[in-house]
């Protein structure tokens, strides 16, 4: 006889608590840098950032809406 | 289907090259511009020489990368006019958006996130070349403003999608339908 299947979370509350700090601090990077910035070369993290905060915001979002 | 996206793309690209040519001469002689006239021409013998290249590699097919290279030439393009009209207070920075919006409506959030990751990096080059006087804050709020409308642009386009992929399920199964009632009836 064979347990029953239990439906599987693909994501835990313990990695949403992760990606949510990365994304608050990928953010506060974002704004020091927009703000105190003394050379332009310093907005080549942006793409970097953004995507980072971006895909952490939608991770939480779609976590609170029970997507995953 | 990319092939003819990238035909009509050469089409707009000889109308707004020759709008952007009309501006730049038009501003030039009423003294608003210094560009040089062999700059003017340079940049536009550039963008003539590259559409007529794309034109006789989209006579054969369209290779996946055409796509990735045209946008990124353009955004170049563009970056080299923005340098050499006034650099960050240039009124040639709309055209990045030309390149945004009509990107990522026909290519949708892949290419928005791409339009946006190439402008970013040769905006910041513009940057580098030609420094403002005054605050960096203004044009790291440009570059974010543009990201923004990137994403947003993006995000419509792919609902659009999303639309078009449901509404041509629904008109298969209306033609399944219409063919198996069409069909011919069982003898009774």
């Amino acid at each position: 006889m064979t347990a029953p299947r239990t439906a599987q979370r693909t994501l835990t509350r313990r990695h949403v608590a992760w990606s949510s700090t990365l994304g608050v601090i990928l953010m506060v990077l974002l704004v020091g840098i927009a703000w105190k910035a003394t050379n332009a070369l310093w907005f080549l993290l942006f793409p970097l950032l953004l995507v980072g905060l971006v895909t952490a915001a939608a991770t939480a979002v779609l976590w609170g809406l029970r997507h995953f | 289907m990319e092939q003819q996206i990238e035909r009509s793309k050469v089409v707009v690209r000889w109308i707004v090259a020759a709008t952007l040519f009309g501006a730049v001469a038009y501003l030039k002689r009423t003294g608003s511009l210094t560009i040089p006239w062999s700059t003017v021409i340079a940049l536009t013998a550039a963008v003539a020489v590259l559409n007529l290249i794309y034109w006789s590699i989209l006579r054969r097919g369209a290779p996946r990368w055409l796509k990735y290279v045209t946008t990124a030439t353009d955004l170049a393009l563009i970056s080299f006019l923005v340098l050499f009209t006034g650099g960050s207070g240039s009124v040639f920075s709309v055209a990045y958006y030309i390149v945004l919006v009509s990107n990522s409506i026909r290519y949708g959030m892949g290419m928005a996130l791409y339009v946006a990751i190439v402008y970013n990096l040769t905006y910041v080059a513009m940057l580098a070349f030609a420094p403002p006087a005054g605050d960096l804050t203004t044009e790291a709020v440009k570059i974010l403003a543009f990201w923004g409308v990137a994403l947003y642009a993006g995000y419509l386009a792919m609902r659009f999608q999303r639309y078009a992929r449901i509404l041509e399920s629904y008109e298969e199964t209306i033609a399944r339908l219409r063919a198996e009632l069409g069909g011919p009836r069982p003898a009774k």
